[in-house]
């Protein structure tokens, strides 16, 4: 029986460190979870990032073209936000606002989620979304509480993490050079429980293609999990931290500001590791060598070479247990926050995109190609007009295939 | 006005300048096929008939044109681009999609014709087989871009693509 805590009663000092060093017992994370302050979450932060929040906010800022890029399509939706608000449609009007990163709001080229959300009639979608933006910038910026007050939306969109463990090749510092004897996972009860509930609690809907799909594929995780540093783990319990904080203020403090806001989270899908350029002969996909002149093979592949793992298998599998890692982690939590606050139920959802991108549907390493974006948006509009759900609050893109 | 009615009215004016202007070009042209579907042959026939007072009119407006190349190609690019963002189908996003890079084919056509234009009219050198085959790619890739906005315009209005109306209905 493993100890229930480690850290003597208060100490969130004790707690911090071992979560920052993937040494924190499940009930301490839980704890810590409940407790932590604004300044607790800095100081994680600091430690994970291993720089002070200043220069942190200041390299993952969005600047220069990528802001003025991400502006015109904002401006654009915001535009279409005040026509439906004005001239609402006779079926009802849903008001959405999001925040997120490129699979919101990738400029110009790819129609992304936000874009075939905002083509349906009966959603008018106000966005925050700025490609490049780190999950720590939104929350630090907190733009969406102005966005929230002034609108007051029925849904919150969220979509943030990606660029955390992509961006300044971070992606190196979520794996080790070499095979650890003994995985990090098993120095994480957390993590271990994660997976014990993909196995326990499987997605069953008569209509699944697959029933077992929670489960993660044996053969891929074994190859994986061995590489898996602490800092991944310890950026999965951040995240973990920063999402509950985030729905704490808006679904129980901000209860009375926004009785009947919901929240929609996002999941990635498995994403590929990959330096190809992309060229072929087909003209209708001409952007694909375009678009992979920016940032493609230096957000995943690269880190990883520098690792030594150049393996392309092995970097798939670690891409693999990585993405099924962040999605595991939301299931998790919007159920042990539904769990405590009761009142949240039916005001937080998921989508797990999980297998939905095949290997050569793809834009580059971390975007998909705008079809299968429009799959994820259709799974969000399936959320926003009420259809069941897949399993409990969660809906999968792959169900929503046409 | 809505701003696709704007970009309409803009693109359509444009593109009225660029027909007058083309046939500026060639003034006094019994053939119009030459205007708009030329060979090198032909081109050479009606650069030789030019008078030297027209050469040097023509070398003043050159200039002028790269200005409203860039506009104009700016433009055809921001009316595809707001019609790809309101295509529900799969299809035809991609479709409009790839009617941005034709507008980069045309807008680098466009200034690669007025360079050869300009070297003929400086007697750097007389490239009318080049000059010809950019014309016709101007053409075909001017046609291809407008044809692809007025049926994605029409698809989207009627429901002209039963794929769209089956989207439509879906969602409704």
């Amino acid at each position: 029986m493993p100890p229930l805590t480690n850290c003597p009663a208060g100490d969130k000092e004790c707690l911090i460190k071992r979560l920052t060093s993937n040494r924190i017992t499940h009930y301490d994370l839980n704890h810590l979870m409940e407790i932590a302050t604004t300044d607790d979450l800095k100081s994680i932060t600091q430690s994970v990032f291993d720089m002070d929040e200043a220069t942190l906010l200041e390299r993952s800022a969005v600047e220069g073209a990528t802001r003025w890029l991400n502006s015109l399509k904002n401006d654009r939706r915001k535009a279409l936000y005040v026509k439906k608000i004005q001239y609402p449609p006779s079926t009802g009007l849903k008001k959405v606002v999001a925040e997120g990163d490129s699979w919101f709001n990738y400029p110009i080229i790819l129609t992304d989620i936000l874009d075939w959300i905002s083509m349906d009639k009966n959603t008018a979608v106000f966005s925050l979304a700025a490609a490049a933006d780190w999950l720590v910038n939104m929350l630090s910026a907190r733009e969406y509480v102005n966005g929230l007050s002034v609108h007051q939306p029925d849904f919150f969109l969220m979509s943030g993490g990606g660029n955390d463990v992509g961006g300044m090749s971070r992606m190196a510092l979520m794996v080790t050079h070499k095979v650890n004897e003994t995985p990090e996972l098993e120095y994480s009860a957390w993590a271990q429980h994660l997976i014990k509930n993909a196995h326990e609690k499987p997605y069953r809907m008569s209509d699944d293609p697959s029933p077992d799909a929670r489960k993660p594929t044996e053969e891929r995780w074994n190859s994986a999990m061995g590489y898996l540093s602490k800092d991944f783990f310890a950026l999965m319990m951040l995240f973990r931290l920063q999402y509950y904080t985030l729905f704490y203020s808006l679904l129980v403090e901000g209860k009375e500001k926004f009785p009947d806001l919901k929240i929609i989270t996002q999941g990635y899908d498995f994403l590929v590791p990959s330096d190809n350029k992309g060229w072929g002969i087909n003209p209708i996909k001409w952007y694909i060598p375009v678009l992979r002149w920016i940032g493609h093979g230096w957000w995943l592949k690269k880190p990883l070479i520098f690792k030594g793992l150049s393996n392309k298998e092995l970097q798939l599998d670690i891409l693999y247990a990585c993405m099924y890692f962040f999605n595991e982690m939301m299931i998790e939590l919007e159920e042990k926050f539904i769990e405590l606050y009761p009142t949240a139920q039916d005001h937080l959802f998921h989508i797990d995109s999980r297998g939905l991108v095949q290997p050569n549907e793809w834009t580059d390493e971390i975007h998909p190609q705008p079809h299968k974006f429009r799959t994820v948006a259709q799974t969000y509009l399936a959320c926003i007009h009420g259809e069941v759900p897949t399993y409990k609050h969660v809906y999968r893109s792959v169900n929503y295939l046409l | 006005m809505k701003i696709s009615l704007l970009l309409l009215v803009v693109v359509v004016s444009l593109s009225t300048y660029l027909v007058v202007s083309t046939s500026a070009v060639f003034e006094g042209n019994a053939d119009p096929i030459c205007n708009f579907w030329p060979n090198g042959d032909c081109l050479e026939a009606k650069f030789l008939s030019l008078s030297l007072l027209q050469k040097h009119q023509l070398i003043g407006l050159l200039h002028l044109d790269y200005w409203y190349l860039v506009f104009y190609s700016l433009l055809l690019g921001m009316w595809s681009y707001n019609e790809m963002q309101q295509q529900t189908t799969p299809w035809t996003n991609s479709w409009l999609r790839s009617c941005l890079l034709v507008v980069f084919i045309l807008a680098l056509t466009d200034i690669t014709e007025n360079i050869l234009l300009g070297q003929a009219l400086n007697h750097i050198s007389y490239p009318f087989k080049a000059l010809a085959f950019v014309t016709r790619l101007k053409w075909i890739t001017l046609t291809f871009i407008l044809l692809s906005l007025l049926i994605s315009v029409i698809g989207r209005k009627t429901g002209l693509f039963p794929l769209s109306l089956r989207l439509k209905n879906r969602i409704e």
